[in-house]
């Protein structure tokens, strides 16, 4: 029973990537092409990982702080941990949308608890595996190895999850309390998530400037470890030293909250799954209401459902954020264009080019329009029903991608102008790029999602996050995006061109795509979206 | 005011309508009976423009809904046997929502969403998003939704699953008002007893195929709808 349930889950997750609701499966290309995204995703952060801790492994080990490398490892695994299943956590064990079927089969309550967790689990040792595996590489490689040393390094690989999964839960459980009190639930858990990951990635930032720090400062910190956090102290000993007593109160330290968490969840998860969720009542006071054309109500429409799901926001519009972050960070910063146009012979001259690319390769995450027809899901009748044309809807949606992405890309755009100081003629082309990019991108996704729909959902993050439409917009605006840089860079005769001749090829060919994608929604478009029922 | 004739609806190698003949006049309530995938819904959507079919056609009052389904959805109105309804949005900014894709008049769907909402004891409830709502308050809203724009002919697919006994009186109330008024009503319903007292005409399909339609007397005779439908089901 377990076995299947935990089957339906993953099925459930591969179902969401490899099959659209009008039943045409994806071909066994494109199939291909998801898994090869998958492990050059994977591949880059164990790379990462890699060499972070082959930087630090040689100076740890003349120091004789090994353990410190290896409390290192496993705090840093940890975090990528939590913070990558604790939504999950509160999503899929607390407001899981099959619970209540599963409550009503003859299927005990602890069966279901155990599949959840045994999901999380899996998704936790995947994390954890991009970490805390190349950094056991790193230090096979520069210091070397045993098999006492190695064996006791993978129970802790293993086990270390389940510490992740009892914290998750509990915060998992903390937020879907808290949500279920207060009004604007996805603005907090947007916040919250954005505060989360800003954190993370700060610690990140932080160690890489600190590197050099870390490596020659690391008795005096892994001291203070030592004498502050003593579990991660023995966690750390007891892969490094072999010390058995560290190692056994490592288990510990993992498996007592593990327990204990999942004690107090046996007891209490069918209460906190059927506890009602409804948010605080709101009183209804009776104003005039505004009229809005029909596109304009369409548009309002897609912002309320924007707004309505984190899932939504941090997924579909994580883009224009991280734009604007980089358009703050360049104004703030200009000395860094200085010093990159100093450092790189010929790299004045591609500036305008290269923040161009930049900043359409930043757009091409932007995937509002990629999801927004999937989106419709079950209410898709309202709109069959109501006097709508097709093209009007699809309008709705070009508009609302543009919402958000046009004010970052204008942003962004001003900035690299006044911070780079180009010609007329490639200040004209920076301005106009990204903002023309973001009606291809627009146009781009509504096709592909026309193409690749997804109306039978079970969570709407996964159809942001990660159904067909969704990836293979990611891919084909990022090959778009890198194109004018990545030809500048590899192929002489374009190099020959010049910057602004580039530019204003790519800004032409732009157009002239999104004018043919225009057309080809007008006419095949409106016709598939009037297929569906 | 709704003219079928010659329906035949296939999906793939499955033919869901065969070559269904219907005329709904105005001022009628028209009731439509059939088993479980008998092929009532597919019929329902196709006459309000969701399903595409392979022959025939549909008027709405004169209008093809093949050829000009803009104008044929002006006129009416659509209420599905689930009433799947934007759960992001609150009560009140859905009915303004329908009520701009109907463009109705701001004084009219100001009157209009909250005459309906008081007689329905939503009023209280619109500011609430409708992820909060039983599936009896979003029946009532999908039947609010309905009205506001004032169609000539309303189609329904089970309107009463889910209404509570007051909510289903006035449902009943507001349709014979509807048709008082010189408009046409199409619904579905397994409810043989509210078709029997509710209905002016029914029609009664098997396997997408119409086996018998006409008036109450024509159909019934001296029996009851139950014993009727049951002998016609075999």
């Amino acid at each position: 029973m377990l076995g299947t349930l935990i089957k339906i889950r993953f099925q459930a997750i591969a179902d969401s990537m490899f099959r659209s609701s009008r039943g045409k499966k994806v071909s066994a290309g494109m199939k291909v092409l998801a898994a090869l995204l998958g492990i050059y995703v994977v591949a880059v952060f164990a790379a990462l990982s890699y060499l972070m801790f082959a930087q630090l492994c040689e100076p740890f080990h003349l120091m004789g702080i090994d353990w410190f490398l290896f409390s290192f490892m496993i705090l840093a695994a940890f975090c990528l941990m939590f913070i990558g299943s604790v939504f999950f956590a509160q999503s899929q064990m607390y407001e899981a949308k099959d619970n209540e079927l599963l409550l009503s089969l003859p299927v005990p309550v602890s069966v279901i608890l155990a599949s959840r967790i045994l999901t999380l689990y899996l998704m936790n040792l995947a994390y954890g595996a991009v970490v805390l595996l190349p950094g056991m590489a790193a230090y096979a490689v520069k210091i070397g190895t045993d098999a006492v040393q190695t064996v006791i390094f993978l129970l802790i690989f293993l086990l270390l999850p389940l510490l992740a999964v009892a914290v998750s839960c509990l915060a998992g459980a903390l937020l879907s309390a808290l949500s279920g009190r207060i009004r604007r639930k996805s603005l907090v858990i947007t916040l919250l998530y954005v505060a989360f990951l800003a954190l993370y990635l700060y610690g990140y930032t932080k160690l890489m400037d600190g590197m050099n720090y870390l490596a020659a400062h690391g008795d005096t910190l892994a001291d203070a470890l030592r004498k502050t956090f003593l579990p991660l102290y023995q966690a750390g000993a007891a892969v490094a030293d072999k010390d058995l007593f560290c190692f056994s109160m490592t288990l510990v330290y993992i498996l007592v909250p593990f327990a204990v968490i999942y004690a107090l969840l046996s007891k209490s998860f069918l209460a906190i799954v059927t506890a009602q969720k409804n948010s605080a009542k709101r009183r209804y006071r009776q104003k005039t209401l505004r009229e809005n054309s029909v596109v304009g109500a369409l548009v309002k429409k897609e912002g309320l459902h924007f707004l309505s799901s984190p899932g939504y926001i941090l997924n579909g519009a994580f883009g224009s954020a991280v734009l604007i972050a980089a358009a703050v960070f360049l104004a703030v910063k200009q000395e860094y264009v200085t010093m990159i146009a100093a450092m790189i012979p010929g790299a004045q001259a591609a500036l305008p080019l290269g923040a161009v690319s930049a900043a359409c390769t930043i757009l091409g995450t932007v995937l509002v329009s990629a999801a927004s027809i999937s989106l419709e899901g079950k209410c898709l009748w309202i709109y069959q029903s109501c006097p709508v044309s097709p093209m009007q809807l699809l309008h709705s949606k070009i508009l609302f991608h543009l919402i958000i992405s046009l004010p970052a890309a204008v942003i962004a755009s001003a900035v690299c102008v006044a911070v780079i100081r180009p010609s007329l003629p490639d200040a004209v082309l920076v301005l106009l790029s990204p903002a023309v990019f973001c009606v291809f991108g627009a146009q781009l996704g509504l096709i592909i999602n026309l193409n690749f729909p997804r109306f039978d959902f079970v969570s709407e993050t996964a159809v942001v996050k990660n159904s067909m439409s969704s990836v293979l917009s990611l891919i084909a605006q990022a090959v778009v995006g890198l194109a004018p840089l990545g030809l500048y860079m590899l192929a002489e005769p374009v190099r020959s061109l010049g910057g602004t001749v580039i530019l204003a090829v790519y800004l032409v060919i732009l157009a002239a795509a999104s004018a043919v994608m225009y057309r080809v929604l007008r006419g095949w478009g409106t016709a598939v979206l009037e297929s569906f029922s | 005011m709704l003219r079928i004739e010659h329906l035949t609806k296939k999906y793939g190698a499955k033919t869901a309508v065969d070559d269904l003949s219907l005329h709904i006049q105005k001022g009628e309530i028209y009731g439509f009976i059939g088993h479980n995938g008998a092929g009532k819904t597919t019929t329902l959507k196709a006459c309000c423009g969701i399903h595409r079919f392979d022959e025939g056609d549909i008027w709405v009052d004169g209008t093809s809904i093949r050829t000009d389904p803009l104008s044929c959805k002006k006129k009416l109105a659509y209420i599905p046997d689930n009433p799947d309804i934007y759960e992001f949005m609150t009560g009140i900014k859905y009915l303004n929502f329908i009520a701009d894709m109907y463009r109705v008049p701001k004084e009219e769907r100001n009157s209009r969403i909250h005459e309906y909402a008081d007689k329905f004891e939503l009023t209280d409830a619109l500011a609430d998003p409708v992820s909060s709502y039983s599936h009896g308050m979003k029946q009532k809203l999908a039947v609010i939704s309905a009205w506001i724009h004032r169609p000539q002919l309303i189609i329904m697919d089970e309107p009463f699953v889910g209404l509570d006994p007051k909510a289903s009186h006035l449902l009943k109330e507001m349709m014979r008002e509807h048709c008082g008024r010189g408009g046409a009503i199409f619904f579905s319903t397994h409810v043989l007893e509210v078709a029997e007292k509710l209905c002016d005409k029914i029609a009664i399909i098997k396997g997408g195929r119409l086996v018998i339609s006409g008036t109450m007397d024509e159909v019934l005779g001296a029996d009851s709808l139950e014993e009727v439908f049951l002998e016609l089901e075999g």
